[in-house]
Formats: C-alpha cells, sequence, structure tokens
C-alpha cells in the first residue's frame, strides 16, 4: 500500500503527498523532537525533511523500503539544525500538566521526565539510536541502515547508551532518597 | 529493574517527551502546502520562460520562411509529406498497421488520416476531423477541431482553456505542458465517470508568430481508448505549413 502511494506521488499526486504526511507526521515530529531536544526546531526540520521529500521523491526506488529513506533524510535534517544551535542539544523541555496528577502519577510522571532529560543528555551518537529504536520501533539493522553505520556499532552505542540512562537514574533515585 | 521494562520506560518516557511536538502537525503542514505552491508556482514560470524562448526560436524560423524566397519555399515544404503512407499505431492493446492520407487544414496546417474511419469537414468556418460513422442521439459528438488564432499567446489561450474547463468539467484528468503528441499545453477534462460522460481535451500549440493553434478533442469516456487513441496518434503527424490564415 505504501509502495503504491509512492508512486502516485512520483506521478505528481498531491492528495497521496497529503496522506503520506499524515502517515509520518507524528513521528517525524516527535523523532526530531527527542534529537534536536526543541520542539521549534523540531517543526522546523521535519517540514525541511518533507519538502526534500517531496523535491526528490522521484529519485527514490519504490520497489525499496520508504521509511529507512525518509528517517535518513529526517536524522541529517536534525542533525544540521543541531550543528546550527550546539547550545540547544538538551532536552530541556519541561513536560507539562504534572499538576493535575495524584500524587503516584506525579511520582512517574517526574521519573518520566527525569528519563527524558537524561536521554537528552546522551551523545549524539547513542542518543539517535535510542531514539529511533523506542519511539520508532527500528531494528538494530535498521538503525545501522538509516545512519550508515556497522550493526555492531549500533548494538554497542544501544547498549551502552542504555546503561549510561540505567546510571543516572540510579543516582536520581539515591539523590530523592536522601532528600527524603 | 528487568530489561522489558526498562525498555517500556524509556518508549513511555520518549512518547510523554515529545508530545508537545506533535502539536504543531497541521501548522507544519500549512507551512508544506504553502512551500510546494510556491514551488509549483517557481516551476510554471520557468516553464514559461523556457516555452516563450522556444516560441522566440520557432518564431525566427517562421521569419524566414515568410520572407519572399521563404515564401515559395512553402510548397515545397508541402511537398516534403507523401500524400499516402503506411503507420502502425496501438489502439487499446492491439497494433494496427494502416494507410494514412495526408490532408491539408486550412487554418495552415497539415495532417495525416485515416480516411477509412474519419474525414476533414468544416463546421462553423473550422476545420474538424469526424469519425465516418457517428453514435446515435444520446451519445456525445466525437471529433477533433483544429483552428489557429493569431491575437492571442498560446500562453493566454491555454489560461482561458483551462479556466473554461474548470468551469465546466468537474473532474480535471491533465493540465500543463507536454512533449507528446505535440509540444504545448494540454487541458483535459470530464463530466463524470459513466461510459457516455463528455470529454474534452484542448492542446494548445505555438504558431511561431506569437498565436497559437488550438486544437479540441471532443468525445466520451468510453471512447478514450478508442477516438481519444486515435486523435492524439494522429497529431503526431500534424505539421504547421502556413500561418495566413487564423482568426
Amino acid at each position: 500500500m505504501e509502495k503504491e502511494l509512492i508512486e502516485r506521488i512520483q506521478r505528481g499526486d498531491e492528495g497521496a503527498f497529503a496522506e503520506l504526511y499524515q502517515l509520518y507526521a507524528e513521528y517525524a515530529l516527535r523523532v526530531a523532537a527527542a534529537v534536536i531536544g526543541s520542539s521549534a526546531n523540531a517543526a522546523d526540520a521535519v517540514q525541511e525533511t518533507f519538502i526534500r521529500v517531496y523535491d526528490h521523491i522521484g529519485r527514490f526506488d519504490p520497489s525499496r523500503s520508504f521509511r529507512p529513506w525518509f528517517y535518513r533524510i529526517l536524522i541529517n535534517e536534525c542533525r544540521r539544525f543541531m550543528k546550527k544551535q550546539r547550545d540547544v542539544i538538551v532536552l530541556s523541555e519541561e513536560m507539562r500538566d504534572a499538576d493535575l496528577l495524584t500524587y503516584e502519577e506525579r511520582y512517574a510522571f517526574a521519573q518520566y521526565e527525569e528519563l527524558y532529560k537524561a536521554i537528552g543528555r546522551l551523545k549524539e551518537k547513542q542518543r539517535i539510536p535510542i531514539v529511533l529504536k523506542y519511539l520508532q520501533g527500528f531494528t538494530d539493522e535498521e538503525i545501522a541502515d538509516i545512519l550508515d553505520l556497522n550493526v555492531n556499532t549500533v548494538k554497542s552505542r544501544l547498549f551502552k547508551a542504555r546503561g549510561q540512562l540505567m546510571k543516572w537514574m540510579k543516582i536520581e533515585g539515591e539523590r530523592g532518597a536522601t532528600n527524603g | 529493574m528487568d530489561e522489558r521494562k526498562w525498555d517500556e520506560m524509556i518508549q513511555t518516557a520518549l512518547l510523554y517527551g515529545t508530545d508537545e511536538a506533535v502539536e504543531q502537525k497541521e501548522d507544519v503542514w500549512m507551512h508544506i502546502r504553502s512551500r510546494m505552491v510556491k514551488q509549483r508556482r517557481k516551476r510554471r514560470n520557468i516553464g514559461k520562460w523556457v516555452w516563450t524562448m522556444v516560441s522566440a526560436a520557432a518564431a525566427m524560423v517562421l521569419v524566414f520562411l515568410f520572407t519572399a524566397p521563404g515564401q515559395a519555399a512553402i510548397d515545397q515544404v508541402k511537398q516534403w509529406f507523401a500524400p499516402k503512407k503506411v503507420i502502425t499505431e496501438e489502439i487499446e492493446g492491439q497494433k494496427e498497421h494502416k494507410e494514412v492520407t495526408l490532408n491539408e487544414g486550412k487554418a495552415g496546417y497539415v495532417i495525416y488520416i485515416d480516411e477509412s474511419m474519419y474525414r476533414l469537414e468544416t463546421k462553423n468556418g473550422y476545420d474538424r476531423i469526424v469519425p465516418l460513422h457517428q453514435g446515435g442521439a444520446n451519445i456525445p459528438p466525437v471529433y477533433m477541431e483544429i483552428r489557429q488564432v493569431t491575437d492571442r499567446s498560446p500562453e493566454t489561450v491555454a489560461a482561458e482553456r483551462e479556466r473554461e474547463v474548470k468551469k465546466k468539467y468537474p473532474i480535471i484528468i491533465q493540465i500543463g505542458k507536454v512533449k507528446e503528441p505535440v509540444a504545448g499545453y494540454v487541458i483535459h477534462g470530464e463530466t463524470g465517470h459513466q461510459w457516455n460522460d463528455e470529454v474534452v481535451k484542448y492542446y494548445v500549440v505555438s504558431n511561431g508568430k506569437g498565436g497559437a493553434f488550438i486544437i479540441e478533442q471532443r468525445y466520451f469516456v468510453e471512447a478514450s481508448e478508442g477516438h481519444g487513441a486515435r486523435f492524439d496518434h494522429m497529431l503526431r503527424r500534424f505539421h504547421i505549413v502556413d500561418q495566413q490564415q487564423g482568426e
């Protein structure tokens, strides 16, 4: 079905392009926000990505899977935005609506917020594979293809990233307990 | 914490953390749409520029043809076309070999017609290629009319026809520039999807002197692969020879 959609876009069907946007936009925005660490820049990166797809769709071979091709463009755009604003790579945006939650929920929410911030503190080379794996469900092989890396390198970066996150969250938990 | 639980936590944290970004989905689409429209306009303008340059080049050739020695050469141009020839064309997936005959239109062109199926006649002062056998009263008329206008550019004529077709025909099949069967603009619309719904297809071709040839095809949906395809095949052998008899 996706192949048919891509072929329609290649024939100049703008309605098909709108359908593609509906299919891909939400997770493209999530991935870009998590990689860049800024919702505003994520919107710009996603916009550029779709324009690039629109301009270059003629070069895409529809017999191949579209998703890795799309995310390769998206990650390149995210990197371009990060290069422009090197100082905005930490996921610093506050999660909202915590005031509306019960004590237990607020505790869980705070944990997720800490974890999200911790993901933002990961090095870019670890953060991008984590985001692609957990937000988009890409396999290690697909991530290797998107990032043009060896699969073992991807496995190693994911392993180290998970270890780093666990370590930070453990420290955070101990600090919370000490503070009462 | 077990690994699966940890994986779920990472995933949930990423979903929570990026919820705000998703709210921009509609705004981002509006920006993309606006940029697509701008790009389309830019491409169209480049296309117009290219078309103007091609028209200018063609005009230079015609200036040569219509100077005194050039005028004398027109008859010679007509002689370049064989009075009859055998061609092969594919209609509804079948290859057909047929003999076609050179016909000269009063609007300043020659075209090869399969006279076992069509004839060139004059209707309301314009050239029309019509089937020898038209359908019944409940079937839309079938013809291809060719006329020349000298007071409007191909771009102006194409824009006029585009407005007309968009107004009368709810289904737009194609609007834009084409290289085949003729180099020019096409405006193609249909009134519906029923077998006998009307089809109109205009081709607008530069006459090389700032004016245009308007080729108007009329048939019905079911005849698209028959008469529609045959008209397009005929246009592959459409040649401008004289610009003197426009509107």
